[in-house]
């Protein structure tokens, strides 16, 4: 596996913004095809990919900024071609430790980690403890994103959709029992699980909107949770927030749209009808007996 | 010195503009031409970038439609902008692993193109921190929106020369909900061509380039060859 990270488009810029994956997950790209875009400063930059092989890990979603280095996602060569190329990162100065170890060429898949294993950064010990669990042994990750991105990397086969899922509703992964392939934990062991824990779950996810990988929830369910406002707790146990799909979001989007760029504007005339209420009755037989229709409505007299 | 091809192709539409920037980009990506500077009118259109917020545009196609304005999603930087008749839209197809390899320094650069010829002209304009662009006296005179694929820039800047600036209530320009301005509006009375031979040359300064103008007829793409004049009348 080759990590893509976050590169530096140059001397001054500390950060990018993942505007657009131009490649699915699972979906094999060619070494230097443009792989994802980011924004900084008014500047889009395609980014290509560092080698050939099959988008196996997606880490960073669209329009999260992350810190350069910070690997993005991991692209397995083994149903590629291609030999493994130095990342874009290369082009950073790379001064930490942490950003380092990203630009070194990546192990070969399934060789056990080095001694040196065991992240610098790793201080929780439910972090630990996590990680014992699930087998699976730690790497060095970049500074900022730490906690979060490295308990999801750890954490095994995990969907991006389960992995946001947990990191949004602040849900402790190792709790969940996974009923996927191989006991790997799916969307629905994750809603049950929520729906199970109920209101708990439904204040953690105030973060919804808010989180960042730079302020990750995911190891903390025991921080008392901010009250989440204009939702009256007495609704609170069988409700739950959930992120907008993206048709949603759209459809609100549009909504909001046309209520913008379009007049909304209700007429109110008042009629008095007497008159030609009046003159239906005076010829609705004759009308009826002439044309076979039943009556003829007020309204197509108005036309 | 690196030498860099200048032109002016006039009033071209988008597409078809947008069309040959892909084509030169692709070209210089290969090493096939060299750094290219294009010059361009649109006319009347909306372009919003990848990032963009649709809700900066406030009018419904409808409107646009009945006004005679074009709207194009495309993929450079930014937000939303309107470009057309009178504005000065140049797009530098740059190879900046051969410069500084280093976007942020290259918009900025493209500031610095603009605010000194602007200077030249007896205008004091500026940057506004955090908002790209040129700006005098906290309004802007010019946009900046960028793409950049393997160090290769297409898109670039508009300047507001003579621009009618009521076509910018349709949208929030850039995102930005301040107000804009143009040269004619500063009491600047150079022509286009004026302004388009000092942009080139302050473009030649700032990115270290020689200027050469080519006989465009051959190539297919139209345009005209600059004359580039030393200074202003």
């Amino acid at each position: 596996m080759t990590d893509v990270v976050m590169p530096q488009m140059g001397e001054s810029i500390v950060e990018g913004t993942l505007t657009k994956w131009l490649k699915k997950l699972g979906e094999h790209v060619d070494r230097d095809e443009p792989l994802f875009e980011i924004s900084t400063d008014k500047v889009d930059t395609e980014i290509p990919s560092p080698t050939a092989g099959v988008l196996k890990e997606v880490l960073v979603e669209e329009g999260k900024t992350v810190a350069i280095s910070t690997v993005v996602g991991r692209i397995d060569e083994a149903a590629g071609n291609g030999a493994s190329a130095p990342a874009p990162a290369k082009q950073a100065p790379a001064p930490a430790p942490a950003a380092a170890a990203q630009t070194a060429p990546p192990p070969p898949p399934r060789t056990p980690p080095p001694a040196a294993a065991p992240a610098p950064q790793a201080k929780s010990p439910e972090l630990e403890r996590l990680k014992q669990s699930v087998g699976t042994s730690a790497r060095p990750v970049p500074e900022q994103p730490a906690a979060a991105v490295e308990a999801e990397t750890s954490a095994g086969p995990l969907s991006p959709l389960v992995r946001r899922m947990a990191r949004e509703y602040g849900i402790e992964l190792r709790q969940v029992k996974g009923t996927g392939a191989g006991g790997r934990i799916t969307k629905q062991d994750l809603e049950a699980y929520m729906s199970a824990q109920g209101a708990r779950t439904m204040a953690q996810a105030t973060a919804l909107t808010t989180t960042t990988p730079a302020a990750p929830t995911v190891y903390a369910p025991a921080t008392p949770a901010a009250p989440v406002p204009a939702m009256p707790r007495a609704e609170a146990p069988r409700s739950r927030v959930e992120p907008m799909s993206l048709m949603r979001a759209k459809i609100a989007e549009h909504m909001v749209l046309s209520k913008r760029v379009s007049a909304h504007v209700t007429t109110v005339h008042k009629t008095d009808m007497t008159k030609i209420a009046k003159m239906r009755e005076r010829y609705k037989a004759e009308f009826q007996q002439r044309y076979g229709y039943p009556s003829i409505s007020a309204a197509e007299r108005l036309h | 010195m690196r030498t860099c091809e200048v032109r002016d192709l006039g009033r071209r539409g988008y597409s078809e503009a947008f069309a040959l920037q892909q084509e030169l980009v692709e070209q210089r990506k290969q090493g096939r031409i060299a750094d290219q500077l294009i010059f361009v009118e649109h006319p009347h259109v909306i372009t919003l970038g990848r990032n963009g917020n649709r809700e900066n545009l406030l009018a419904s196609s409808e409107i646009l439609r009945r006004a005679g304005i074009e709207f194009h999603p495309t993929d450079r930087g930014g937000d939303i902008t309107y470009h057309g008749p009178g504005q000065i839209v140049g797009y530098p197809i740059f190879d900046l692993r051969e410069w500084k390899r280093d976007v942020v320094a290259y918009v900025r650069a493209i500031e610095q193109v603009i605010i000194d010829v602007l200077a030249e002209l007896g205008i004091e304009a500026g940057r506004l921190k955090g908002c790209t662009g040129v700006w005098v006296e906290g309004k802007k005179v010019a946009a900046i929106g960028v793409h950049v694929s393997r160090w290769v820039t297409s898109h670039g800047f508009a300047l507001n020369h003579t621009t009618d600036l009521s076509y910018f209530q349709y949208i929030v320009p850039c995102g930005l909900t301040k107000p804009v301005t143009s040269m004619r509006e500063l009491g600047v009375a150079a022509s286009r061509e004026e302004l388009i031979s000092a942009l080139a040359r302050s473009f030649a300064k700032n990115f270290e380039l020689e200027l050469s103008s080519r006989n465009e007829a051959s190539r297919g793409h139209g345009g005209t060859a600059l004359i580039l004049t030393e200074t202003f009348s």
